[in-house]
């Protein structure tokens, strides 16, 4: 089989295959990608046996057609260093030739017989939904996600079709975060009214990195089964395995009544919390302090050693008077993905959780227990 | 259930044969028959990946022997269930759990698991019941027992010492849980030497040294772990000190444990030192060979896993100067045999185990030489040369730089290998490459790979 085309192309389509390639393989073949005909255009597999990523990019074929399996490592250095913009590659089933203007490289790769076959998604069960308003709400709390194995079911992130809306929920247990995608930009024919998917944190971080390889910015169709999901992506597919288990129950956790409430500006409050954190210690403790008074929002924190710091923020507050401790970077990841100025917190004494959100925009939330000192 | 497990074993072993290694263990790693039903196996597979290569590749072959095995089996259909999932049941307690554990794990990681009694600190699982006793410990096993008996009368202090691993957390910890269990209403403490200086430092920061004085010495049984580390604190040691003549003084029982004999205490004052001699002083030394194949035993059972004989014994004759050692040596062979299927001969018992306890491998002053100049692809002789040539030089460096750390070599040695180099010169190249790595995160690189290379070779 022989193949032109352009080198940027097929460098594109290779590179969105990197992070579905393992370093360290149980089986040897998985450090290679396979590349085949399809349909007209090349398309090029990888898998780590946890997910798979295909993708496709246009090239001129003739003869007959071979597939073969290729070293990712060698390929990638190699279609980075040419110089030349248009290549041929001749194929066989057990070596590809790279020949440009000045150039002739050989690989060697693996006959195919011993690539993993990659499993099929039935594409019965869809939904369509805006490639980056998920990104969005994947990037506002799937860093939480814990990667411990020892609770499988809070390793991923929680997709949860709830009638018209869907939430984007991810927790550690020390903390919780959720978005909410409202009904324009998704659409479905579903029969069911919920449906519950976690997804491995792997693949929600390659979801958002391949939309932002693409630079996608119109709905996708994704495809699932019971334990597998399928993104379909224009020329590229992610496909993946989902994980079993289920979901703890957290909207029994986020509290409705709180101690006190406050509502301050937000980069304000971001600063005032780096500021006190110079003198927190390994626990990274920090006081949040409502006086009787009402009167500000204080942050106090203090270091036997190093210091102590007191700042106090103006805001509008209600309730009663409170003392809490939090880890201050709990509070600070909360509060990142929050996009307008002012922020409501809800804050709950006696190891309860307290809350964070955008004071304009219900969409996101935040729960956040204290620490215990 | 059972004869489900040994077709599928018997099937596996024919598999085996056929399938190379690495993607034996790939798809069929944690595989089993689920059910039997109307003529259908259920086949259990870790992964979609692994059902698709299972059915599309071994399908036919995996039949036949079934067949071979029980000819009513018909057909095979998959399940996916990876290793890892947590049973269903486990759900209603999610709730509870995200509201409760959400509190402070970070803070004190382990103590959550382990189930502590709230007051005495003391874990229930250590009891005088499940102690091995041994030609090794005899002595201490059965000071301990007088002790519970008539506490505060017969031996007092009672003084452990021995060395990590060999058992004095679990007898100290057993007499406490022996004696409440005689009197619930007994109030026992149990601590570490480090957690009394931490309270004594609170103590004197807060003001409340009056409140832990009364605290430890209104008890029946003070048990103090690790006694070695209140060396040269001397706060803490007075503290100790005088609780520890009022608990004396009001008969009442001290236990304490150390690493060494209370004679070769390190910056313990004298006083002290005699009066942890005033007592009785024992030693729990290594476990002899019967004593580790019953303290298996024992752990087996509390697990509740299985090994043949055979096994049990290779595991105690291979690990000896430390029981936590032995404990884990017993889960990871089990798991090793469990998961990978892996037959149990004495051979791949001894691999398994030097898998994690091997020594680190012993290299050759020219054997780095040689890796190094492979590496580089140069030649031997003209990196030991004289040559000044900017390639050499840097090769010359990396192998002085590994003869020095990895080896631990004296300067003259690496210089007389080096073609007879002074050895200020080599002083000058390691300070140089020193820094050089810290500026250049390529030669760090390199110098990873080269390890690599050098502790993989055969």
């Amino acid at each position: 089989m022989e193949i032109t085309c352009l080198k940027e192309n097929f460098k594109k389509s290779l590179n969105l295959l990197e992070r579905a390639i393992t370093n360290k393989p149980t089986l040897p073949i998985l450090r290679n990608i396979l590349l085949k005909n399809d349909n007209g255009k090349i398309n090029l597999i990888a898998t780590d046996l946890e997910i798979a990523v295909k993708s496709w990019f246009r090239a001129k074929i003739e003869g007959e057609d071979k597939e073969i399996t290729l070293p990712f490592s060698i390929l990638n250095s190699i279609l980075f260093n040419i110089p030349d913009e248009k290549i041929n590659l001749k194929i066989s089933e057990k070596n590809m030739t790279i020949i440009s203007q000045n150039l002739k490289t050989k690989i060697q790769g693996i006959p195919v017989d011993d690539f993993p076959i990659i499993p099929k998604v039935k594409k019965e069960k869809s939904i369509k939904i805006d490639a980056q308003i998920l990104k969005e709400a994947f990037n506002s709390v799937s860093y939480i996600s814990s990667l411990s194995s020892l609770k499988p079911e809070i390793s991923g992130v929680l997709f949860f079709l709830n009638k018209d809306e869907i939430e984007i929920v991810s927790t550690d247990s020390f903390r919780l975060g959720r978005k909410i995608i409202n009904a324009n930009y998704f659409k479905t024919s579903l029969k069911e009214e919920k449906v519950k998917l976690i997804i491995p944190l792997k693949t929600v971080q390659e979801y958002v990195k391949i939309v932002e390889n693409l630079n996608l910015n119109t709905f996708i169709d994704f495809y699932f089964e019971e334990n597998q999901i399928l993104f379909d992506f224009p020329d590229v597919q992610l496909i993946s395995r989902l994980i079993d288990g289920n979901f703890p129950e957290y909207e029994a956790v986020i509290p409705k009544k709180f101690d006190a409430e406050v509502v301050v500006k937000k980069d304000e409050l971001i600063q005032f919390i780096k500021l006190a954190s110079v003198f927190t210690s390994r626990t990274k403790d920090l006081k949040f302090i409502i006086p009787e008074n009402l009167k500000n929002l204080e942050i106090y924190s203090q270091d036997i050693n190093l210091g102590e710091n007191k700042s106090y923020l103006e805001g509008r507050i209600k309730g009663g008077k409170v003392e809490i401790t939090f880890n201050y970077q709990f509070v600070l990841d909360g509060l990142k993905p929050i996009k307008n100025e002012e922020v409501f917190i809800g804050f709950n004494q006696n190891n309860s959780p307290s809350l964070i959100k955008d004071e304009e925009d219900p969409s996101y939330l935040y729960i956040v227990m204290p620490l215990k000192m | 259930m059972e004869d489900l497990e040994k077709l599928w074993q018997k099937v596996l072993s024919l598999l085996e044969l056929e399938i190379p290694k690495a993607s034996f263990h790939t798809w069929f790693k944690e595989s089993k028959i689920e059910k039997f039903q109307d003529g259908i196996v259920f086949l259990r597979v870790n992964s979609n990946f692994a059902k698709e290569w299972i059915e599309n590749k071994y399908q036919k072959s995996i039949l036949c022997y079934l067949k071979n095995f029980n000819d009513q089996i018909k057909s095979i259909k998959y399940v996916i269930k990876p290793a890892l999932t947590i049973e269903k049941e486990a759900n209603p307690k999610t709730k509870i759990k995200l509201a409760k554990a959400i509190v402070n794990e970070d803070l004190q990681p382990s103590l959550q698991k382990i189930n502590l009694l709230p007051k005495t600190k003391l874990n229930p699982r250590y009891k005088l019941s499940n102690f091995i006793v041994g030609p090794c410990n005899e002595l201490a096993y059965a000071a301990a027992l007088a002790v519970t008996e008539k506490p505060g009368r017969k031996y007092n202090p009672l003084f452990v010492y021995g060395r990590v691993g060999l058992g004095k957390t679990h007898l100290i910890q057993g007499i406490g849980n022996a004696l409440l269990e005689k009197d619930k209403s007994k109030k026992i403490i149990y601590t570490t030497s480090e957690e009394f200086t931490n309270e004594v430092v609170n103590a004197i920061h807060y003001r409340t040294t009056l409140e832990l004085r009364k605290k430890y010495r209104n008890v029946d049984l003070l048990i103090i772990d690790d006694i070695q580390f209140i060396g040269g604190k001397e706060r803490t040691e007075e503290e100790f000190f005088h609780t520890f003549n009022a608990l004396y003084e009001n008969n009442k029982q001290i236990v304490i444990s150390s690493d060494k004999p209370p004679f070769s205490l390190v910056g313990i004052e004298k006083r002290l030192k005699s009066r942890f001699e005033g007592g009785m002083i024992v030693d729990i030394s290594q476990p002899d060979f019967e004593t580790r194949i019953a303290i298996l035993h024992q752990k087996m059972k509390e697990n509740n896993i299985f090994l043949p004989e055979e096994v049990v014994e290779v595991i105690a004759k291979n690990i000896s100067d430390n029981i936590r050692h032995l404990e884990g040596s017993l889960n990871l062979v089990y798991n090793n045999l469990k998961y990978k299927k892996i037959p149990p001969t004495k051979k791949n018992i001894e691999e398994i185990l030097n898998s994690i306890f091997k020594p680190r491998k012993v290299i050759k002053p020219q054997e780095v030489i040689n890796t190094i100049c492979q590496y580089f692809n140069l030649e031997t002789s003209k990196v030991v040369s004289q040559s000044r040539k900017k390639e050499f030089v840097h090769a010359r460096q990396m192998i002085i730089y590994f003869l020095r750390e990895e080896l631990e070599m004296p300067y003259l040695s690496i210089g007389s290998i080096l073609g007879n180099r002074d050895h200020t010169t080599i002083m000058y190249s390691l300070e140089k490459i020193n820094k050089e790595i810290e500026n250049n995160p390529l030669l760090e690189k390199e110098i990873n790979e080269i390890k690599e290379i050098l502790y993989q070779s055969e």
